[in-house]
Parts: C-alpha cells; sequence; structure tokens
C-alpha cells in the first residue's frame, strides 16, 4: 500500500500528479452530473415520487451517454483502494439527497435510514457499474423501470412506484407509438 | 369424510347362491383388492378408512374385518395379489436374444406394458405403498428387488455370468421405479415406452468386460424383513416450564428442532401419512397450540425437516464439488462428502433416503424438487456429453434405492464403503467406462489409504487468501506467499488450484453455494408464508456473512476480476435459488417489472450495505440490520404492510 492510501498494484504506474488529475477528472464529471440529476429533480419537486424517478432517469441516461467517464468512475479508481473510497463514498452520500423526500415521507416506519439509503444508492451505483464492467452502458436506460420501482416502492410504497411506471410508460407510448401497439 | 361409495364392481346375488365358501372369500377379496386400488389412488391411505373401503367393496365391514386385521393387512394383501399377477408373465418370458441394451430393453417394455395396461394397480404399487409406513416401505423394496432379478436375468449370460454389477443392477431397479413413479404421479404415461429405451441404453452402457457370477433368486420374491426400525431415542425433552428466562429466538428454535426429531423418529416408525398432529406435538414436547404456531399442518412439519435434510445435503455436495476443478473430481468429491454427511446424521439420512416415501402425496412435491436438484448437479457435470433427458433423474432415484438399501439393512455407519459402486454408477454414464474403472480404483485405495488433502487445508487457504486479496488486492496476491505464512505444503495448494483467479473463483462459488442453500433451506421452512419465508431467507445470508467475514469482504471486493466472476456467480445461484424454492418471488402486482428484475436491484443494494460494513469491519454486526434490511427488500414484493408485519414478527422474537 502506498502512502497516500492508493494501492500501488492496482492501477498502472501513474505519477501521482496524473492520479490526482484522472481524480479531478472525475470529480467533475460527478459534479455535473449531479447539478444535471439536480435540476431534473427540482423541477418535478411538486412530486416527490415522480422526481425521483425522473432524477434516476436523466442519471442513467447521462451516464449511458458517457462510458468513458463512467468507466473510470465505477471501474478504475474504486480499485485504487481507501483514498477513493472515502470519496467514494462522499458521492453516493451527495446522490442520496435525491431520496431525502421520501425518507422523511416514511418517518419512523424505517428503522435505520442511513442503511436504506445506503441500499438504494449503492444498488444504482453497483448496477451502473455491472452494465460497465460488461461494457453494455448503452442498455443502461432499460433498467430504469426496476431501479426505480424499486427506489419509489421502498420510499412512498408500491401503489406510488406502480403509478410513476404508468405515467412514464404512458409517455414512452406517445413518444414512440411502436413500442406500445394498442391492444 | 366417510362417504358411502357405489361398489366396485356388481354385488353378488343376496340370499343363497350356492358360491362355495372359499369362492365367496375369494370373491369379497378380489371386490376389496378393487376398492383399495380405487380409493388409495385419489384420496390417499391416511384419508381412506376401512368403512369407506367395505362400502366400496360392497361387503359388510364385518366381512372386511373377517378377512383382514385392518386396513393396512388388506392395502399390503391387494399389493402382493398385484405383484403376484404382474410378476408371473415376467417371470415366465424368456430371456430376448441379443445384445444386453436389446435384452435390458426387453424386460423394461415389458414392465412398461403391464404399468400401461393396469395403471391403477401400478399406481398403488409403485407410489401408494410406501404411505403405509415401514411395512408399505419394505414392500416397494420387495419391488425394487424383483425388477432387479428381472434385470439380473436379462443381463446373465447362458454359461451363469452376469455382466452388470450387483450396484448397477440396483441403480437401474431404483431408476425404473424412479421413472414409472413419477410418471404415475403425473398421469403422463405415454412417454413410458420411450422412457423404457432410454433405461436400456444407460443400464447397458455399465456392462463390463469382467462378467461374475452372482447368486440369483426368484424375481420378486419375498424381501428381508426391515430390520432397521424404530428410533430407540425417547422422546424429545422439552424446556422447563413455567419462567425460565431463556430468549424467545432461542425457545423457539428449540421448539422447532424437537418438531423435526419427532419428524424423524414417526416416519421411522410409523410412516409420515398415518402420523397425527397431535402425535408430533406429543412426542415435540409441545402442546398442539405451539406446534400450531410453528407450523399450521403436520405436513408444513415434514416438508421443513424433509427440506433441512435434503438442504443439507445439496450444500454439502455443492460445496465439495466446487472446490474441485474438473468435473470428475467435483463428482468424486461430492459422493465422498454426501456419504460421510449421510454417516454423521444418521436420523436425517433416512428420512430423506428412506422414510420421505412414507409423507404420502403431501411429500411429492418436496420430494421431486430435490430429485430435480441432484438430477440438475449430475445433468451439469455431463457437460458437452449428451445423457437423454430422463437419465440423470433415474440416476438419482437409482442411487436413493441403493443407499437406501444400506440404511435399511443397518449399515448407514459403512456408506464410505459405497464410494467405488456409486463413481460407477456415477461416472460410467457421465464420462464413460474407461475414466470409471481408473476412478473406482482411486476410490477404492482412497477409502483404505490417506486421503487427499484435508478440507481444513483447503478451507484455511480460502479464508487466508480471501483476507489478503482484500487487504492487498488481487494483482498482489500470491498464493505461494499465503500458503508459507499458513504452513501449508505448496503441492497441495497446486493441486487444489490453478493459480489466484481460480483459488477466488473456487472460493466465491463455495461461499456463495453455502450462503444460496441456507437461504432457500430458512426460505422452505415457511414457504407458505412467502413473506416471512423471504425474511428468514434474508436472516439466514446475513448471518452467514456475518460468520464468514473473509469471504464475504471478497465477494464485494472492487477488484474487476472479483467483480466479474461474483456477477456470474450471482446469476447462476439466483437461478439456483428459485429453483430451489419450487417457484417464483412474486411481485405486489402484474405491473410492476418482473420479479427477477426487481431481485436483481434488491440483491445489489444488500451487497451495497455487505460492502460497507466490510470496509468498516463490522460484518459481524450486519445481523443487526435485519428489520431495516428486510423492510426495504421485501416491500417491493409484498408491499410495505406485508413486509412491516414480518420484520415486527422478527423483532418480537429477537
Amino acid at each position: 500500500m502506498r502512502p497516500d492510501g492508493l494501492r500501488s498494484s492496482s492501477i498502472p504506474p501513474l505519477p501521482s500528479g496524473e492520479i490526482d488529475h484522472v481524480l479531478d477528472s472525475v470529480a467533475a464529471f460527478t459534479r455535473r452530473l449531479f447539478t444535471r440529476t439536480a435540476e431534473v429533480f427540482m423541477d418535478a419537486a411538486g412530486d416527490p415520487a415522480q422526481a425521483l424517478h425522473e432524477a434516476l432517469d436523466s442519471l442513467l441516461r447521462d451516464l449511458a451517454a458517457a462510458p468513458e467517464m463512467t468507466y473510470m468512475s465505477t471501474v478504475e479508481l474504486p480499485a485504487l483502494g481507501p483514498l477513493v473510497r472515502e470519496r467514494h463514498h462522499r458521492m453516493l452520500d451527495l446522490f442520496s439527497d435525491f431520496l431525502q423526500p421520501g425518507l422523511a415521507a416514511r418517518g419512523v416506519a424505517l428503522p435505520s435510514p442511513e442503511i436504506v439509503s445506503l441500499c438504494l444508492t449503492g444498488a444504482v451505483w453497483r448496477i451502473v457499474r455491472q452494465h460497465a464492467i460488461g461494457r453494455r452502458l448503452q442498455q443502461l436506460p432499460e433498467a430504469l423501470p426496476a431501479i426505480s420501482y424499486v427506489c419509489l416502492s421502498t420510499l412512498f410504497g408500491p401503489a406510488e412506484a406502480l403509478r410513476v411506471g404508468d405515467r412514464q410508460r404512458a409517455r414512452s407510448a406517445r413518444r414512440d407509438p411502436l413500442a406500445y401497439p394498442p391492444a | 369424510m366417510a362417504t358411502a361409495r357405489r361398489p366396485a364392481s356388481p354385488a353378488l346375488p343376496r340370499g343363497r347362491h350356492a358360491l362355495s365358501g372359499d369362492a365367496l372369500t375369494a370373491a369379497h377379496r378380489a371386490r376389496l383388492h378393487e376398492a383399495v386400488v380405487k380409493l388409495l389412488g385419489t384420496q390417499g391411505y391416511g384419508g381412506t378408512s376401512v368403512d369407506e373401503l367395505a362400502a366400496a367393496a360392497g361387503v359388510s365391514t364385518a366381512t372386511l374385518y373377517g378377512l383382514f386385521a385392518g386396513k393396512q393387512e388388506l392395502v399390503l394383501d391387494t399389493f402382493d395379489a398385484i405383484v403376484a399377477d404382474a410378476a408371473g408373465p415376467l417371470r415366465n418370458r424368456p430371456v430376448a436374444e441379443g445384445d444386453l441394451r436389446q435384452a435390458l430393453a426387453d424386460v423394461l417394455s415389458a414392465v412398461v406394458d403391464i404399468v400401461l395396461r393396469q395403471s391403477d394397480a401400478a399406481r398403488l404399487a409403485v407410489v401408494d405403498i410406501p404411505a403405509l409406513g415401514p411395512a408399505g416401505i419394505q414392500r416397494r423394496r420387495t419391488l425394487a428387488d424383483g425388477l432387479q432379478e428381472l434385470l439380473r436375468r436379462a443381463a446373465t449370460t447362458t454359461d451363469g455370468l452376469t455382466v452388470l454389477s450387483e450396484p448397477a443392477l440396483t441403480v437401474l431397479a431404483g431408476g425404473t421405479l424412479q421413472v414409472l413413479d413419477r410418471h404415475l404421479r403425473s398421469g403422463r404415461l405415454r412417454p413410458l415406452r420411450s422412457a423404457a429405451l432410454d433405461l436400456a441404453a444407460w443400464g447397458a452402457a455399465y456392462e463390463t468386460d469382467a462378467p461374475q457370477r452372482l447368486p440369483t433368486r426368484s424375481p420378486f420374491a419375498s424381501a428381508a424383513p426391515d430390520r432397521a426400525r424404530a428410533s430407540t431415542q425417547p422422546p424429545s425433552q422439552g424446556l422447563p416450564h413455567g419462567r425460565h428466562g431463556l430468549p424467545a429466538a432461542f425457545v423457539h428454535r428449540h421448539q422447532r428442532e424437537r418438531i423435526f426429531e419427532a419428524v424423524l423418529a414417526l416416519s421411522a416408525q410409523q410412516g409420515f401419512e398415518i402420523t397425527s398432529a397431535r402425535e408430533l406435538a406429543t412426542r415435540a414436547g409441545l402442546s398442539r397450540q405451539t406446534f400450531y404456531q410453528h407450523y399450521a399442518t403436520k405436513e408444513d412439519a415434514w416438508a421443513a425437516a424433509f427440506d433441512q435434510a435434503f438442504l443439507d445435503l445439496f450444500a454439502t455436495a455443492w460445496h465439495a464439488g466446487a472446490a474441485q476443478r474438473t468435473a470428475e473430481g467435483k463428482v468424486t468429491a461430492a459422493v465422498t462428502a454426501c456419504l460421510e454427511q449421510l454417516i454423521a446424521e444418521p436420523g436425517w439420512a433416512r428420512l430423506l433416503l428412506v422414510d420421505a416415501a412414507s409423507a404420502g402425496a403431501a411429500g411429492s412435491a418436496a420430494i421431486d424438487r430435490a430429485m430435480v436438484a441432484f438430477a440438475r448437479l449430475i445433468a451439469g457435470a455431463a457437460g458437452k456429453r449428451e445423457l437423454p433427458a430422463i437419465v440423470p433423474l433415474a440416476m438419482v432415484g437409482g442411487i436413493v434405492n441403493l443407499v437406501g438399501g444400506w440404511i435399511v439393512e443397518d449399515r448407514t455407519a459403512e456408506l464410505t464403503d459405497l464410494t467405488p459402486a456409486l463413481v460407477e454408477v456415477l461416472f460410467v454414464p457421465l464420462f464413460g467406462a474407461s475414466t470409471a474403472r481408473s476412478a473406482m480404483r482411486r476410490a477404492a485405495s482412497a477409502a483404505s489409504g490417506p486421503g487427499a488433502a484435508p478440507a481444513d487445508d483447503e478451507l484455511r487457504l480460502m479464508d487466508a487468501f480471501a483476507r489478503a486479496v482484500v487487504a492487498d488486492g488481487l494483482a498482489a496476491t500470491r498464493l505461494a506467499d499465503i500458503a508459507a505464512r499458513e504452513e501449508i505444503p505448496v503441492e497441495t495448494v497446486t493441486g487444489l488450484f490453478d493459480d489466484e483467479l481460480d483459488c477466488a473463483t473456487q472460493a466465491l462459488d463455495v461461499w456463495t453455494g453455502q450462503l444460496v442453500a441456507g437461504a432457500a433451506g430458512a426460505y422452505l421452512s415457511a414457504a407458505l408464508d412467502p413473506p416471512l419465508a423471504a425474511h428468514r431467507a434474508l436472516e439466514a445470508a446475513l448471518t452467514h456473512v456475518a460468520h464468514t467475514p473473509a469471504l464475504s469482504a471478497l465477494a464485494v471486493n472492487d477488484d474487476p476480476q472479483i467483480v466479474k466472476i461474483v456477477a456470474g456467480l450471482r446469476a447462476r445461484y439466483a437461478t439456483l435459488f428459485l429453483e430451489l424454492i419450487g417457484g417464483q418471488l412474486p411481485v405486489a402486482d402484474p405491473r410492476a417489472p418482473e420479479a427477477a428484475s426487481v431481485l436483481e436491484v434488491v440483491l445489489e443494494g444488500l451487497l451495497a450495505v455487505i460492502a460497507r460494513f466490510a470496509e468498516d469491519e463490522r460484518l459481524a454486526e450486519l445481523p443487526d440490520e435485519l428489520e431495516t434490511l428486510s423492510l426495504q427488500s421485501l416491500t417491493p414484493f409484498f408491499g410495505a404492510a406485508e413486509a412491516q408485519r414480518v420484520a415486527a414478527r422478527s423483532a418480537a422474537l429477537r
């Protein structure tokens, strides 16, 4: 283990200056991603469940649209060791902000909100990583229905998750009538 | 429910009818036999009363009791008559000319012809008879022995030499009965004709080039009585009455274990179908009310006990096989480990391989699931070698017949002596006769000489390896260094693993297999209440993680190669889990995404939490988060109210 907490054997021997450069690039990517997701989230803030769904949709599409940065963020950097791990935790905490309205809505019904928050943000992150490792990030948006259903049903209940899912399907059908042919 | 039934065939004329006493008795017997076949086939042994049988036969109850001591004797007499009728023509058939495959096909096709002509009677003789308990199980073994004798005659040359080994004959007979049983239960009899040909081809593969002179006896002669009988163990001791200050979870678990002991003991003593919930409760030292707090019916208790026995054995086979590199090694290791497990747990062994058949219709789903799971293991070991679809299942049925026979003969402690025989039975169809011969020689010498690397070394090595990868990364970890540190010989290490990646793969395979088997067992213990079952599965999984911190941390490690291994295992084991629990997880609404994709998201969330606890070296505390994780994981499937009900119940117990 290197003194700076990076695992020396896990990454090609980059000078520490270059590692810092990579870390900075990923940090900038994450900030842009968060900002854009937050904008989408706030646009639908009157309907917390819908807002979370929209935020997830935007997040997955943006990640799919930037495969190199997504691969670096989710596959290469985590293998570096404890220093990056700390950044990773902070990043998950950042995105858990989008869960706050839902966590507040569940109130005392959730004995340990931080565990639920970790479960949901961690699930999303790990699914993104699966797609990155499998080099199939372009398919990431297809994971939205299941991710959204799990997040929304946990925080708002299955009925709300289904309502939002129905709305999404109706919108998709309007966008692409062939995808949902009339019965 | 006792309802008057129409007689099975027209009643005899009333009043004076000039029939002799013997003819009258024979007529009554025949009518009672018909009634037994008809009623047991539709409502089972336990659900059929003497009054119903008499009414269906058109005789008085007094007449029935004049001929038979009771229901059991009548059913056994019916079985004996059916088998005697079938045995005559089979016994007198000349052995077909031609090769072994043709001779076996001829015998098996003749058996199938009889089954197709008299399917109701065949169902009684093959499917329903074990529900009588020990006497019924012994009759079923008589049937297997009779079939074995027929097969032996087909495999014996004109100069008296038999070209199939005794274990192969036993397995072929047991496998044939298994196939008949499955088709008779389902009512799909037409495929039996082609199944007979597949079974013959399978049996012919065992032909040896060193034929033996084996003692023969007449097919379907009465078998030796079952010597292994009632458990000599005293009834279970209950906990002290009154306030004892013991934790609720401990009491709950202890009560459940006592119910399982009662299931084992009463199944062996009298058969399960005729055992009542009251008897189970009494034997377990519990009130009926307490019994029903655990299980809604006696069948639920039986299924939970059976599933525990099956999943323990399945996990043992999987674990042993996963640690081997070659398909041959996997099969040998699984056989050895399973036999050792059966020796270590003779009560469970007897339930699984002998007495399970006495559970009647209620147990058939659980038995079938277990058979299919093991058959899939066998089919998986075959790799690219094509086996007829029916053969793996027949092999499992045959092995149950072979090993069960030794258990019935009180030879459970000697089961490891069966290793060479089981190697032959499994290797010949899977890897060919030549590989089988050398494997049998190795198995025979292993039984008398020093064994392979001790399992302890292997597990210690995997554990140390996992810790090293988590600390330093996969690329910086060397197996040789770990072996030196753990004082394990290098040749042991090279015999076990190709390289570091292979070690990681095998370690994670073992870990995941144990996790899935434990979770599936916990699920099945409450299968009638799916939310509770899912909660129990999660509890078992978290406990496994807490007890195996090094391997758990490896499973959630961020190294891309480890992530790939885990992704592959997760897909395989998620499927296995769903197969083991015998169904699909439901989702709250048909409009929801399909259960498999929801399960994937939920599992990834759980792995994220495990990863965080591993980083913080707090995996031992993970079970403390059960309620939260259960609420979070169950809600998408069952809704918040059900998830809360189950979490509250669990919290109260804890």
